[in-house]
């Protein structure tokens, strides 16, 4: 008898895919011109040491070549990425003043409802700019900024100017460059010392332009003994056409501050996802990532923490889902740069239907970093014999007072914890759906709760044919 | 005299982010094909030996049009695998007699001088149906000698065959060690390599094996001691295409002064390696704070019903054996030793020539010394 | 009424990886009996317990399995368990990411085939993993991940009684544990136990018999039961081993 293959089907994505008629203010030319980037820093009544930043970033992005290693990316023909759409709409504070239909797709994303909810503060990209940016009073009674980029640059020039791409300077590769030059929107959140923000705030990023490029940058500074979690959101409508995300993120933990940044990437099957984010953390402060990539056609996303300070602590927690045509290389950097650092790296993925699922890693501990500790754990579950896992860590150790552990492990469901669930009278589709589900349980438990039930109903099965 | 750079050598079969610097290596090319001479054919059997297949010296020509012709391995890389090819002047042809499974090792020795400084030996080695046969190749040099030390060895085993072979490099602080090997196995055959990596100032190696036939089966054992200024840059990859194939690779290695080592270990499953396992494991135990030490263990896998996994742990030495020890009344140095000792034996202990087993532990006591 | 016997193997032989393991095996357990099977290692007891519940990787190449006056040879492993029968592993699986009490609940649910109720399934639950000395805290871990190994036997008994079954099959239930957590588990089958229920239990010592009596004890060897009596037979095995039993398969 031919057993037949349960199936697991791929992400639900209707929600995402609503697409809306491509209106907007203004949109740049297709391609990257200096004209272009002129345009685009004047519509935005930049100072001029940002447009100077442009330019300077545009000739970086021309010098460099496209990385030698990892996912093919002849799929992004840059001629033919818009770079900047702006929405038919100014930022808003008030919902009932975005227009009608941005506001919809926001609402069906559940980003107002949230914000209502559980938030303390929702910012809200369509395209290339913010549309939507709130913030608790109390918050800002406490001295919290939290805001759009392109206000920051304006209003916290000072700030700005000292932080921005600091961290991760336009010459650290190609795509970090074209950020530089053409990066719009984004958030930017400012905790002053010793001010605990409980409740997270959240940025939602939405393309919805065929053939653009999303270029928004994060900048968070927690300061000394403060506190923050920030969620970031993605998603945009599947296009025929390439569309390109290249953020940027800057994280600067000060001081035995903390910061949690969680991430939920569901990117339409047309997205090259090519963000970049990095976090530096000083004296006894802590990174948590928590990062789940569902979505994009090709992702290469790394979060790096630099752990600069003594005692500085980074938790990586990351899983990503790979389906039909996606190639999602995806894992985390991080650099223990003083003594007394310690990391933990946690990730697991899935592949099925064709996908690859990369885990790409480097835990790097420099010399002075003695009593370093690092432990990283990769895990990855095949679901069918025609999708790939690989997984590609890199430990590169300068210090001998330092423990590290590493561990990944590559495997299927087990035949025999299918049937152990099944002597206890569940059906062979569920059980298999239990231990994918129970996989990936670790991280869904650390994502924000409607994000952990959104994972677990990608988990669907069909219901067919028995073990094996 | 020529001086010419090997470039981006050694390369792993993934790359990643390139300033990691693990990607390939580049190396200075000591080789000069001035004053290189045929080697004298030599070999013994460690004991009375009752062989009754084919050992002679070297010869690339019986080699092609043989089935190794159809095995395309780069080795370390076109350069180095070239020279072994073309310029060899020491190397072994051996073909066993199917069936015959001879327990007592053969034993080659390459001792490199000063007037015999450069030795490339190609080597194959034939393993017929159902036979068995332990080979140990043994490269040492005077420790006066700046030796340079070319090797490429080729297996192919036959169905049912097993091939136990143990390579010793113990070259001199300013010696070059290129060691390529490659194994094809057919149904049930096994290779079993035991390394043990004493010397040479750089020591590239790669080992590749395919594990073609079903219920093939691969077992790699390294040492490793470095110490100095040196380059150890090991690359070892695991390929399984047969069915319920079976790799295991566990290296121990142990770093001092400002010795500069990459692991790069490599499991690949490809489509229809249902059944697979493989298994890595690295450890290294560093005592000094200039070491380097880098590890990359690739797990690569498109088939879906395979079980693969690797660790790999880096640190000091435990303080609690060594507080042990110590009021057993050790010193701190002497119990390093030990617990190092202690660490590799197992491998080492898979050396089946004692007085081999006895020189190796001599070096890594004598190379530990130093150590504080 | 004529007993027809809850669980009835007639003439079973069982191949897995094309060796016989059981040749021409019968038994029959009727309701409310505790039958106990004992036999040397290899005998196929493992085997006799994973055929019953349906594991795929034994096949049934000729006699029958009812259950219930059903016949249940080519049943799924799950339709077996929802109509009343119970296996506890000797080693049970660690299954990573589900809570033992969400298995619960999913598998309660899939028997019952009725909603549950949470407040009476909690309290349930709570006074069950008292009278195993169970810390209520298991309940919230992962599937047997990171127990012990009585806490693994100890999970199994809490599944059996929570699920509630006809028949439970105890493979090896007391190996392993020490004299207390053999008295929980000993406590927690006998609360299970009443004249609707039947068990087989398959042990090597006499750490469980001396709390649980059984019906009828087997000797399994060779694949095929070659001797059946009552508790003298299991407390003579203990003393003297299974050679007299050699030599009946031999002879």
């Amino acid at each position: 008898m031919a057993k037949k293959k349960t199936i697991v089907e791929d992400i639900d994505r209707r929600i995402y895919d609503i697409k809306n008629e491509d209106k907007f203010n203004y949109k740049s030319e297709k391609g990257l011109t200096k004209e272009i980037i002129l345009d685009i820093s004047r519509k935005k009544n930049e100072p001029g040491w940002m447009t100077d930043f442009r330019l300077k970033s545009l000739e970086t992005y021309e010098a460099m070549g496209l990385p030698t290693w990892g996912p093919n990316l002849d799929a992004l023909d840059m001629n033919n990425i818009v770079t900047y759409v702006k929405p038919d709409t100014e930022m808003k504070g008030d919902w009932s003043e975005v227009p009608d239909e941005i506001k919809d797709t926001f609402d069906k994303l559940g980003i107002p409802k949230a914000e209502h909810e559980y938030l303390a503060g929702v910012g809200a990209q369509y395209d290339s700019e913010v549309v939507y940016h709130s913030i608790k009073e109390e918050l800002v009674k406490q001295g919290v900024i939290y805001t759009d980029m392109e206000t920051a640059v304006r209003e916290y020039e000072d700030i700005i100017k000292q932080y921005f791409m600091k961290l991760v300077p336009p010459n650290d590769h190609k795509f970090v460059a074209l950020h530089g030059a053409v990066w719009s929107g984004g958030s930017f959140v400012y905790v002053p010392e010793g001010v605990q923000v409980d409740i997270p705030l959240q940025s939602y990023f939405r393309s919805n332009s065929p053939g653009a490029g999303q270029f928004e940058h994060t900048l968070i500074i927690v300061e000394k003994g403060a506190k923050l979690h920030f969620i970031e959101g993605c998603s945009a409508p599947k296009y025929n056409v390439t569309n390109l995300h290249a953020g940027c993120v800057e994280l600067y933990v000060k001081e035995d501050a903390s910061l949690r940044y969680s991430t939920i990437e569901n990117w339409s099957r047309n997205m090259m996802n090519l963000n970049t984010k990095r976090a530096t953390v000083d004296k006894n402060g802590t990174i948590e990532w928590i990062s789940g990539s569902f979505g994009s056609k090709v992702s290469m996303l790394y979060p790096m923490s630099i752990l600069k300070g003594e005692g500085a602590k980074s938790e990586f927690t990351g899983i990503s889902f790979a389906g039909k045509g996606q190639v999602l290389d995806t894992g985390t950097k991080v650099v223990h740069a003083a003594p007394y650092t310690s990391s933990t790296i946690n990730t697991k993925s899935i592949s099925k239907g064709g996908g690859e699922a990369i885990y790409r890693g480097s835990v790097k501990v420099t010399s002075n970093a003695h009593h370093s500790q690092s432990t990283i754990s990769c895990e990855s579950l095949m679901l069918d014999d025609i999708s790939r896992s690989d997984t590609i860590p890199a430990l590169d150790i300068m210090n001998d007072e330092v423990t590290i552990g590493h561990e990944a492990k590559i495997g299927r469901i087990s035949d025999e914890a299918i049937f152990y669930l099944m002597t206890r009278g569940i059906s062979e589709e569920e059980a298999k759906a239990m231990i994918v589900r129970g996989f990936a349980e670790p991280i869904a438990k650390e994502l924000p709760l409607e994000y952990a039930v959104e994972m677990n109903n990608l988990i669907k099965l069909e219901l067919e044919g028995s073990i094996g | 005299m020529k001086n010419n750079k090997l470039n981006k050598i050694n390369p792993i079969p993934v790359p990643t982010w390139s300033w990691l610097g693990v990607n390939d290596i580049s190396i200075e090319d000591r080789f000069t094909n001035e004053n290189i001479r045929k080697i004298p054919f030599s070999y013994q059997w460690s004991r009375e030996s009752d062989f009754s297949g084919i050992l002679e010296p070297m010869n690339e020509d019986k080699v092609k049009n043989s089935i190794f012709d159809t095995i395309s391995y780069e080795g370390i890389g076109e350069k180095v695998q070239g020279d072994a090819l073309e310029e060899y002047n020491a190397g072994f042809y051996l073909e066993t007699k199917a069936g015959e499974k001879l327990q007592d090792p053969l034993c080659f020795n390459l001792t490199m001088t000063d007037e015999q400084s450069q030795v490339i030996d190609n080597n194959v080695i034939f393993a017929k149906e159902d036979s068995e046969i332990t080979i140990i190749v043994d490269y040492q040099s005077k420790s006066s000698t700046k030796a340079y030390h070319n090797g490429l060895t080729r297996i192919y085993c036959e169905k049912g065959s097993t091939v136990n072979y143990i390579i010793i490099q113990n070259l001199s602080k300013e010696s070059t060690h290129l060691g390529a090997c490659f194994a094809k196995l057919e149904e049930g055959a096994r290779v079993n390599y035991v390394i043990v990596e004493l010397g040479a100032k750089e020591s590239i190696t790669n080992v590749r094996t395919d594990l073609q036939g079903n219920q093939s089966t691969a077992n790699m054992y390294t040492v490793y001691m470095g110490d100095k200024e040196r380059i150890i840059d090991m690359n070892y990859l695991m390929n399984h295409y047969g069915k319920e194939t079976k790799s295991n690779m566990e290296i121990k290695g142990v770093l001092q002064d400002q010795c500069n080592k990459i692991f790069k270990g490599t499991l690949d499953f490809k489509k229809g390696a249902v059944k697979s396992t493989g298994a890595e494991e690295e450890y290294a135990v560093l005592l000094s704070d200039k070491v380097r030490n880098r590890s990359v263990p690739l797990l690569l896998c498109t088939e879906e019903d395979v079980s693969g996994q690797h660790a790999a742990s880096a640190g000091k030495i435990d303080e609690n054996h060594l507080f042990y020890l110590m009021t057993r009344g050790f010193s701190e140095a002497e119990s390093k030793k030990l617990i190092i000792e202690a660490a590799f034996r197992p491998i080492i202990d898979r050396i089946p020539e004692e007085n081999i087993r006895n020189a190796i532990f001599e070096e890594i006591r004598r190379g530990l010394s130093d150590a504080e | 009424m004529i007993e027809k016997g809850l669980l009835r193997i007639n003439d079973l032989h069982v191949n897995t990886e094309n060796k016989e393991i059981l040749r021409s095996l019968n038994l029959t357990v009727n309701k409310g009996e505790v039958h106990v099977i004992m036999g040397p290692n290899g005998a196929g007891k493992s085997t006799l317990m994973n055929v019953i519940m349906g594991h795929p990787n034994y096949e049934v190449t000729k006699g029958s399995i009812e259950f219930d006056a059903e016949d249940i040879t080519e049943m799924n492993t799950d339709e077996r368990a929802r109509k009343g029968i119970f296996l506890s592993f000797q080693t049970p699986e660690e299954v990573p990411g589900i809570t033992v009490e969400g298995m619960l609940k999913g598998a309660k649910f899939a028997i019952t085939g009725k909603p549950l109720k949470f407040f009476q399934f909690r309290k349930d639950m709570k006074e069950k993993l008292d009278l195993l000395h169970f810390d209520e805290s298991y309940a919230q871990r992962y599937l047997n991940v990171g127990f012990s190994g009585g806490e693994k036997k100890k999970s199994e008994i809490l599944q059996m009684m929570m699920l509630d079954p006809k028949l439970a099959i105890l493979d090896e239930i007391d190996s392993g544990l020490d004299v207390d957590a053999v008295r929980n588990v000993a406590d927690g089958i006998n609360h299970f136990l009443n004249e609707e229920k039947s068990l087989l239990i398959i042990t090597h010592s006499s750490k469980l018999l001396e709390y649980i009596k059984p019906d009828f004890v087997h000797v399994l060897t060779d694949g095929r039961i070659v001797k059946t009596g009552d508790a003298s037979v299991a407390e003579e095995i203990i003393n003297h081993g299974f050679t007299e039993y050699k030599e009946v398969v031999n002879s």
